[in-house]
């Protein structure tokens, strides 16, 4: 057995990782809030992939474009509905209410939705990289993912807009001295991160064939804390960059312990990215991409 | 009258700082409210701005009732603040914080010319433009902080503290500049440093414990026993 095949789907899938964390990354850059919904947007994603593609056959790059309105007017009303009037009472309030907003999505998805297990397989053929098989919609999704890094990064630093969040980002005071309505940073950026988040589960019905369930968010909302953590809580690029790492080690690690005989070796995968993250907060808590 | 303040009240949750509060900034004049710490000079300049929501009374920017606005809209109307701890965005370069002190769409449109202006007004930000305005000293970023609020073309300057924790030197240097505004502007000048702002001021004013105590031209308020004593050590 080879290790590259498990290094570039580890890459693959690191890129995905790296898309869905920068939602949250971003959240927590302009607003200073730790989105622990998060994982219950991944599932919605999921479940708007799943039926625009049984339903109306569409495939989950076109989905992503309604997940992404979706996303981002779910995320403008949880800043207008959660955030800003709890924001004042304190950051334990905001996590708590956000706690609970996504357990009460998840509730109303097994309602809606029912508790089972689905999934949807889109094949657009594949192509052999080194050796390996890779499905073409892995592929693009991980492609459009690091497009979809690149441009936010892009735009955060080239648009007056996206000025106005770096700003926000680095003293919500002066921000709002030289004229930038915060009120509005925060919205709009609540609302991009969700819409982000929202599109990332869309993408990751690539690799999840039969995993979409209600309940599928949680692990999503751990591996992202991990990714933001890793990358430096804030910065998107360290986001997106420890979005593939990670992805890379849980490949590699699944590997390994295949290798060496575990009987879990996708459990010891999640174990050794936990692992990880008990380090970098040791001894490197403001993240490995920034000073 | 570029700015004037009525009976202002305004304090945080529930504590009241200032109370009733009247003074007026006259076009192109420069002018000082002094006193002690925690007599709420900075809460007069956050509620002018609109950070700090007022209670009572009314503020008026050039003649029009300008009470309720919020703070980015208060920019647009032509006030600009230059903050205690002068809040810098410490990531960005002198020009990008520059720059974003244009953010208005008023001040977007000059923004060159603006640059041009400031950049004469302080040479040594054009030498260090491309710097990370953190790694600057405290008396580069003072001055990094007062031109990045000209850059909205203000039409009242509110400063807070700009002699805090800098050296005599560059003190008078930095009055010298603010001086010279006076030609393009009106200015309401935020002081402990009590003997610098007179030597600079039409005409000052006095707070202490959230009200005006004492106002009057420069000349007259350093003849007065109680600021003698109180604030100029003589």
């Amino acid at each position: 057995m080879d290790v590259i095949p498990y290094f570039l789907s580890g890459l693959i899938l690191g890129s995905i990782y790296g898309l869905t964390t920068l939602g949250l990354s971003l959240i927590f850059g302009v607003l200073r809030v730790v989105n622990v919904a998060h994982g219950s947007f991944v599932m919605l994603g999921a479940y708007a992939a799943y039926f625009a593609f049984i339903l109306w056959a569409w495939p989950p790059f076109a989905t992503a474009l309604l997940a992404f309105a979706i996303g981002a007017l779910l995320g403008y009303l949880v800043y207008i509905g959660v955030i800003k009037p709890l924001n004042k009472a304190g950051e334990l309030n905001v996590l708590v209410a956000l706690f609970a907003l996504g357990a009460l999505i998840a509730e109303i998805a097994r309602l809606l939705w029912g508790p089972d297990f689905v999934g949807y397989r889109w094949n657009i053929g594949s192509v052999e990289v080194a050796g390996l098989q890779i499905d073409i919609s892995k592929l693009a999704g991980a492609v459009l993912a690091l497009a979809i890094a690149l441009s936010l990064d892009l735009l955060l630093r080239r648009t007056y807009f996206g000025r106005s969040i770096r700003a926000v980002v680095q003293d919500p005071v002066g921000a709002m001295v030289v004229g930038i309505n915060v009120d509005r940073v925060f919205a709009a950026s609540a609302a991009i991160g969700i819409a982000i988040t929202t599109v990332g589960g869309v993408f990751l019905t690539l690799f999840i064939p039969v995993g979409i369930n209600p309940y599928m968010g949680g692990p999503y909302t751990l591996i992202g804390f991990v990714i933001a953590v890793l990358g430096g809580l804030g910065s998107l690029l360290g986001a997106y960059t420890a979005g593939l790492l990670l992805g890379v080690i849980e490949s590699l690690g699944f590997y390994a312990f295949s290798v060496a005989g575990f009987a879990e070796p996708s459990e010891m995968a999640l174990f050794l990215e936990f692992a990880l993250l008990l380090l970098v907060l040791l001894f490197k808590p403001t993240g490995l991409f920034k000073l | 009258m570029a700015l004037s303040l009525q009976q202002l009240s305004s304090g945080y949750g529930r504590l009241q700082v200032l109370f009733g509060i009247s003074l007026e900034v006259p076009a192109k004049s420069i002018i000082s409210l002094l006193g002690p710490n925690g007599a709420g000079k900075s809460t007069t300049l956050w509620t002018v701005m609109g950070v700090v929501r007022p209670w009572e009374g009314r503020i008026l920017l050039e003649g029009t009732d300008a009470t309720r606005v919020p703070p980015h809209r208060k920019v647009e109307l032509g006030l600009a603040l230059v903050p205690e701890g002068r809040r810098l965005f410490p990531e960005m370069t002198v020009e990008e914080n520059l720059l974003m002190g244009a953010f208005t769409k008023r001040a977007r449109e000059k923004v060159h010319d603006t640059l041009e202006f400031v950049y004469a007004l302080f040479p040594r930000l054009r030498e260090r433009r491309r710097q990370r305005a953190g790694t600057m000293s405290g008396g580069e970023q003072q001055m990094l902080a007062i031109a990045r609020a000209l850059m909205s073309r203000p039409k009242v300057l509110l400063i807070d503290e700009p002699s805090a924790g800098l050296a005599p030197k560059i003190v008078s240097d930095l009055f010298q500049t603010v001086k010279r505004l006076k030609e393009e502007m009106s200015v309401l000048l935020v002081e402990q440093n009590v003997a610098a702002a007179l030597e600079i001021s039409d005409y000052s004013y006095v707070l202490e414990n959230g009200r005006i105590v004492l106002q009057g031209r420069p000349e007259e308020l350093a003849a007065n026993e109680h600021v003698k004593k109180a604030y100029l050590g003589v």
